[in-house]
């Protein structure tokens, strides 16, 4: 799961400095994993409790939550289908709690309100920080070379701003069923949740990064640079709500904002419908595959 | 690592701001070429465009240097397409000033002496436009005063509506001449190499001016 993680979400942070050539991708991987683990480890367990109280869960459980997960992000991966980790371990969490007749769906809300505010949330911030930063850039970098260096540096800073709020947001969906199961502590869940995101992070993450690279790259470098922040400061507000949120809807609702200022169609309206199918489809598919799976072994 | 390494972009600057000083210099070649040329002074004419013939080999050699710091990643890329363009504009003047001393040269058109003073005085107007254009670009990549880039844009584009109009009226007498017909086509045809270099940097300037709008959110 974290391998899949780290070598799918990389791309939302540093593929448009790869796609520009601004940064080097060998250079890129090193710095996310960096990032990355550190993330996890310093605010990682802010995201475990969540995860936890949504049901309670034992060893076997906590097993066939995170293999039904990993099998719905690897069927959709499959299937070309953007897909949130979140989305697909909180079903599966919920599959695991209606077969153990344990679930708590009060604490589901507070979850799915943080779904829906995260690609808003993108969007608002983006289109504010889009204004109020153009202001600021306009009046003090007007050498082209300043301006640049200024972009290039904030896009770089943003990526190691972003990969840190993914090591800290979405480690719970890597260990976050062991830590609430107590098969690990929460300090070994951050680490080896880290490690296994920055492993997929430097082994698989090129193909994918320069394909979404060369997506974004479309956006002028201030517009990227702005999309890359918002995204990362709204997931790492999540994080301090303790919810686990899809980066990958962090940075398109992001984008779309950049785009409202623009008036450009920076995102399909195809885009936006897949992160609202998302929503139902991704967490439906992970608790039915693990409920299905603990009927069939358990 | 390729980001701490001494800045392509400053680099880039230098070079583009040094394409325009020898931009310059090719006119100012090309203006003593038809000086020259309309004085009578051939063997000083050949010599003013042999050099407008070398500097632009030179400038072609420092555009091509330009493109190649730019696509091994200098400026964001968006940006870089629109330097390239520029470049290619700013490329157009020289080899217009070259191929208007290859004209005057190679053609050796019969300019009547009460016209000779018009001719001259378009390729003395086009200096200017030049010192404008050059001046307007250093100060975008080194200055970023955008007061100054503009007030010197107006001033390329006011000098050029003067020498359209100059052009149109030169036109208008050499045809209502007692010239043959052939010798006014060739001079209209003469008339047109010397007013296409003020056109181009006219041309330069709006894409400077495209450079300008580019950097701004």
């Amino acid at each position: 799961m974290g391998w899949s993680l780290g070598s799918n979400d990389s791309a939302n942070i540093f593929g448009t400095g790869v796609g520009a050539k601004i940064i080097r991708y060998r250079t890129a991987i090193i710095l996310i994993s960096i990032f990355v683990i550190l993330g996890a480890l310093l605010e990682g367990e802010k995201c475990f409790a969540t995860l936890g109280e949504l049901s309670k869960l034992d060893s076997r459980l906590a097993f066939f939550i995170a293999l039904a997960a990993a099998i719905v992000v690897f069927f959709f991966t499959f299937l070309g289908i953007p897909v949130s980790t979140s989305q697909a371990v909180v079903g599966a969490i919920l599959g695991a709690s209606l077969y153990s007749g344990a679930v708590d769906f009060s604490k589901l809300y507070k979850i799915v309100i943080c779904w829906v505010l995260t690609p808003i949330g993108g969007a608002f911030t983006s289109f504010f920080l889009y204004h109020l930063m153009g202001k600021l850039t306009d009046r003090f970098l007007k050498n082209p070379v300043m301006r640049d260096i200024f972009i290039r540096w904030g896009l770089i800073s943003a990526g190691c701003f972003g990969a840190y709020a993914l090591g800290a947001n979405n480690v719970a969906n890597v260990t976050g069923v062991y830590v609430g199961s107590g098969v690990l502590s929460s300090f070994n869940g951050a680490l080896i949740g880290g490690l296994s995101i920055a492993l997929g992070v430097l082994t698989y993450s090129r193909k994918v990064m320069e394909t979404v690279g060369k997506k974004i790259v479309a956006l002028d470098g201030y517009s990227a640079f702005i999309a890359e922040l918002s995204a990362a400061i709204v997931v790492q507000i999540f994080t301090q709500v303790g919810v686990p949120v899809s980066t990958s809807q962090a940075i398109v609702g992001a984008v779309a904002g950049v785009g409202l200022v623009k008036d450009i169609r920076a995102v399909s309206l195809r885009s936006l419908a897949e992160i609202g199918v998302g929503w139902i489809s991704t967490p439906f598919s992970g608790g039915a595959i693990c409920y299905i799976l603990l009927i069939l072994f358990l | 690592m390729g980001l701490f390494k001494k800045g392509k972009e400053q680099e880039v600057a230098e070079m583009i701001v040094d394409l325009l000083k020898k931009v310059h210099e090719c006119i100012e070649e090309t203006q003593k070429t038809v000086s020259h040329y309309l004085k009578g002074d051939l063997k000083e004419a050949k010599s003013s465009a042999l050099k407008t013939d070398r500097i632009e080999t030179e400038t072609d050699y420092i555009r091509r240097k330009i493109l190649d710091v730019l696509y091994r990643g200098a400026f964001l890329p968006m940006f870089r397409v629109e330097i390239h363009n520029f470049l290619e504009k700013v490329d157009l003047i020289a080899d217009n000033a070259e191929t208007c001393c290859d004209f005057f040269l190679g053609q050796r058109p019969e300019i009547p002496e009460e016209f000779k003073e018009r001719f001259l005085k378009i390729i003395d107007d086009t200096l200017p436009m030049s010192r404008c254009l050059k001046e307007a670009t250093e100060n975008f990549f080194i200055k970023g005063d955008h007061e100054f880039i503009k007030k010197n844009m107006t001033q390329i584009g006011m000098t050029e509506s003067a020498i359209d109009d100059d052009e149109w009226k030169l036109t208008r007498d050499l045809f209502t001449s007692e010239l043959s017909l052939a010798e006014k086509m060739h001079l209209k045809r003469c008339l047109e190499k010397l007013t296409s270099i003020s056109d181009q940097i006219e041309d330069t300037s709006d894409w400077l001016e495209v450079l300008l709008i580019s950097t701004k959110v």
